[in-house]
């Protein structure tokens, strides 16, 4: 009758000694496996920013819109002189094959520009949207200090299937009181215009409202947290260990349903829709604001397969046609500039949207030349 | 509070102490004030509320029993439910009247009133209401405030359920309650349950779902078949982690809770399924509105399906104000209704080609259900509807992405594959189930993995789905 109990009693205790072994070993299989992938990492950004110059003042966002904060203050005086910053996505940043004397395409058109009086600071994010473009004038006008002259902007079709600031910008937001009245009062203004892209812009500030609160709400949460990372590796890893889970399912979504870069991936109508009326509202709102907006359809490489469905592209372009023509900007289209030889190599596949140090400096010089009259408009001696 | 959260572990774990070492005579009103504490969480502002609902209750159940003339109880159901249609169905009445207005030709524009509905508002009306009827009844009532107060407040249920009625839990609460390993054991394991349920599986397919239903989509056939079947998984997941998470809590305080979920999509039958989906819910529905009613109708027993159409109808617009939810509802009641009539042959056939049928039909069903469910207007549903039927859009699905139809395929094949063989293999493995073996060195190893699975896709706290309700 007695021995019973204590059998159960023995099962119990061997059971909770087994879980905590477990448990245990999974946490130093998780200390070991964070620790590789932060070596994977950072050797990987060693290698690719071994050809920036520390010493050298930065003249982009090289964080991509992670710590824009820290750049911010490397924006050239816009009092002082004329300031051009050049905005879009990855392919404003990545170089394939990079090279010590590779610069991306901010920086050469700065090298141009320097001597005529014309800065350019690069402020690139991946898969940027025109909701984020719209954010980077409204940053940069607030004060007068960042007041661009000119904003060169690579419009990209496919990332008008993107929608959201990003959480980076939306803290960025969140610390500029002045920032976020011009953000609402933008929305208000365009809301009879515009109406699915100011409602966007209020859902943005909700968002960022929600946000606030919720870093009041979770400082406990946060707090334990992190007490628990400092005890416990498997939560220290968790969000590198959920990365790589991501990655894997990423894999094998690949794999399974055999999905290249140049798979076709068809616009998506409501986001398309909403990238529109940013991108319109972008040109309006930079005419009202006096900063010339200078957009230009990015290249991409002409022997790569794109995802691209043709018909879509197509219509893009007749539309983005009818976009510059009714605002009175510059119709450009980079489509074709760089040639097969400058582009790289992506997952065995040629890159049909990054290209080497050559094809940066190639479509600087483009852009340089193509806006050449807007940038040095007014300017004494300048040769457009 | 969330249940999922690490604030949620300090708070269990700290009244855990607190409870067992308080003189056992004080423990209630530990965890009546722990309740308190964790509703005040959400919004303290509500307390009053919640301090009142109970009150009343206590107060009239008491009033009636004193009553020997049949003291009517529906002025106490009519004083809950004002709370509850007050705070939840103001705008929807106020907004359906201006639509109704509008359709007639006038051009009355409603004012829309600012009203924030008090979390598990839904759930302690319906908890009240059972409470006065069931002692109008005969049931005994609860003698002292404080076992009522903890019988209202409990925070385990407090939110969104089991919906308990007195009779199930007055003893265990009136009683002495006795820490033992058995309880605690149960109940930390529900909670892990439920916390995997809940943090690996409903959240890992919630975005994958709001994708397919997108506010402004362009409705597309294999959005929507992903988005539906996603959706059906995410509140079975969620719902259900909810209740272990409720099961598993009270456990730890040497609670017992009823089961509110019974492998829901292993119903062969819609009254199956509702035998098995929120069961507390059904049941209430069952005793409190449908019970009654065909009670009243019994002379004319043809009025049965329509109460059913009705109840459910009503189980709907419980669920939320919005017309889909009505919808569902009805939509559910029209199919337990043909179960009772003009399906009845095939349901109630036990042949091996009646049953398989029987269960795709129901799973046909409830899934259609669930679109409904979870469109945010009639208009989308209508879309979604629309865009399956016209096989809408390509090959590929436009919203939703590959990773996420692995996911959801994923996931899918694998609870119905556990929901069809789960007791079969649970009778063909007894024995090494139930081995000492197995209790002491798998069991604990696979628990320790599923701990692992939780910390590692926790991304950020998610509300539970049945919150909004």
């Amino acid at each position: 009758m007695t021995a019973k109990p204590d059998n159960s009693d023995k099962l119990a205790h061997r059971g909770a000694i087994v879980f905590l072994g477990v448990f245990t070993l999974l946490n130093v299989l998780a200390f070991f496996a964070q620790r590789h992938m932060q070596a994977v990492d950072k050797a990987g950004r060693a290698l690719y920013a071994r050809f920036d110059d520390p010493r050298e003042t930065p003249r982009r966002d090289t964080s991509t819109a992670e710590h824009l904060e820290q750049y911010w203050r490397f924006i050239p005086d816009a009092r002082t002189q004329r300031l051009a910053i050049v905005v879009g996505m990855s392919q404003m940043y990545w170089i394939n094959d990079r090279a010590s004397v590779d610069r991306t395409i901010s920086e050469w058109i700065d090298d141009a520009y320097q001597s005529k009086g014309v800065r350019a600071f690069g402020l690139a994010a991946p898969n940027l949207d025109n909701e984020e473009a719209l954010f980077y004038l409204l940053a940069t006008t607030v004060a007068p200090e960042t007041h661009p002259y000119a904003m060169v902007y690579g419009v990209c079709f496919d990332k008008f299937r993107n929608t959201d600031i990003r959480p980076t910008l939306q803290s960025f937001l969140l610390r500029r009181p002045d920032l976020l009245r011009d953000w609402k009062r933008i929305a208000e203004r365009y809301s009879g215009r515009y109406p699915q892209a100011a409602e966007k812009m209020l859902g943005t500030l909700r968002d960022i409202e929600a946000a606030r609160n919720k870093v009041a709400e979770q400082s406990l949460e946060s707090r334990l947290r992190d007490r628990l990372a400092a005890a416990l590796p498997i939560v220290a890893a968790r969000r590198d260990l959920n990365g790589k889970l991501l990655q894997i399912l990423f894999d094998l979504r690949n794999f399974v349903f055999n999905i290249k870069a140049s798979t076709k991936r068809p616009i998506i109508g409501a986001r398309y829709d909403l990238n529109r009326q940013f991108l319109e509202m972008l040109a309006d709102e930079a005419r009202a604001r006096n900063v010339k907006l200078l957009p230009y359809i990015i290249p991409l490489n002409t022997l790569a397969e794109t995802p691209y469905v043709t018909s879509e592209y197509e219509g893009f372009k007749a539309w983005y046609a009818e976009f510059t023509k009714a605002r009175g900007l510059r119709f450009v289209n980079f489509e074709n500039l760089v040639p097969a030889a400058e582009w790289g190599l992506s997952s065995g596949e040629p890159d049909f949207k990054h290209f080497s140090g050559a094809g940066h400096k190639r479509t600087a010089a483009a852009v340089g030349e193509a806006f050449a009259a807007d940038l040095l408009e007014g300017m004494q001696g300048a040769a457009p | 509070m969330i249940f999922t959260t690490y604030t949620y572990a300090l708070f269990l774990a700290s009244v855990f102490v607190v409870h067992w070492l308080a003189p056992a005579r004080t423990r209630s009103w530990v965890l009546i004030l722990a309740s308190y504490g964790f509703y005040a969480t959400w919004d303290w502002r509500y307390l009053a509320l919640l301090l009142g609902v109970s009150l009343f209750n206590w107060t009239y159940a008491r009033f009636v029993l004193a009553r020997s003339d049949d003291a009517p109880v529906w002025p106490g159901i009519a004083v809950n439910l004002s709370a509850l249609g007050y705070f939840k169905y103001t705008n929807f009445f106020v907004q359906t009247a201006g639509s109704l207005v509008h359709a007639a030709g006038g051009s009355w524009h409603p004012r829309i009133f600012d009203i924030t509905l008090p979390l598990g508002v839904s759930f302690f009306t319906f908890q009240g209401v059972a409470y006065l009827i069931d002692v109008a009844s005969g049931e005994a009532p609860f003698q002292s405030l404080r076992n009522f107060m903890l019988y209202k407040a409990f925070w385990p249920q407090l939110i969104a359920g089991p919906i308990i009625r007195p009779a199930e839990i007055r003893e265990q609460i009136e009683g002495t309650r006795s820490l033992c390993y058995e309880d605690v054991s149960e109940g930390t394991r529900r909670i892990l349950r439920g916390a995997f349920k809940k943090i690996v599986l409903a959240d890992s397919l919630a975005p994958q779902v709001d994708l397919a239903f997108l506010a402004n989509g362009t409705p597309h056939a294999l959005d929507t078949i992903a988005g539906t079947i996603g959706f059906g998984l995410q509140i079975y997941f969620d719902f259900s982690a909810y209740s272990d998470f409720a099961i598993g809590s009270a456990r730890l305080f040497g609670f017992r809770f009823p089961e509110n979920f019974d492998w829901p999509y292993q119903a062969r039958s819609p009254q199956d399924f509702w035998n098995r989906w929120h069961m507390t819910l059904s049941r209430w529905i069952r005793d409190y509105v449908f019970t009654p009613l065909s009670f009243a109708t019994r002379a004319h027993p043809q009025w049965r399906p329509f109460w059913l159409i009705v109840a459910m109808g009503l189980c709907g617009l419980w669920h939320g104000a919005q017309w889909t939810f009505v919808l569902w509802g009805v939509w559910h009641g029209i199919f337990l209704a043909a179960q009772q009539t003009a399906l009845k042959p095939l349901f109630s056939s036990t042949t091996r080609v009646a049953v398989v049928a029987g269960w795709l039909i129901t799973m046909v069903v409830v899934f259609a259900g669930w679109l409904l469910f979870r469109a945010p207007s009639l208009a989308v549903a209508t879309g979604h509807l629309k865009a399956l039927f016209t096989l809408a859009g390509g090959r590929r699905p436009a919203l939703v992405r590959e990773n996420s139809v692995l996911i959801i395929a994923g996931i899918a094949i694998l609870s119905v594959g556990a929901a069809l063989t789960h007791s079969r293999i649970a009778a063909l493995f007894k024995p090494v189930l139930e081995s000492a073996r197995t209790r002491t060195w798998l069991r604990p190893a696979f628990y320790a993995c599923m701990l692992a699975a939780v910390i590692v896709l926790d991304q950020e706290a998610k509300a539970f789905v049945y919150f909004q309700f």
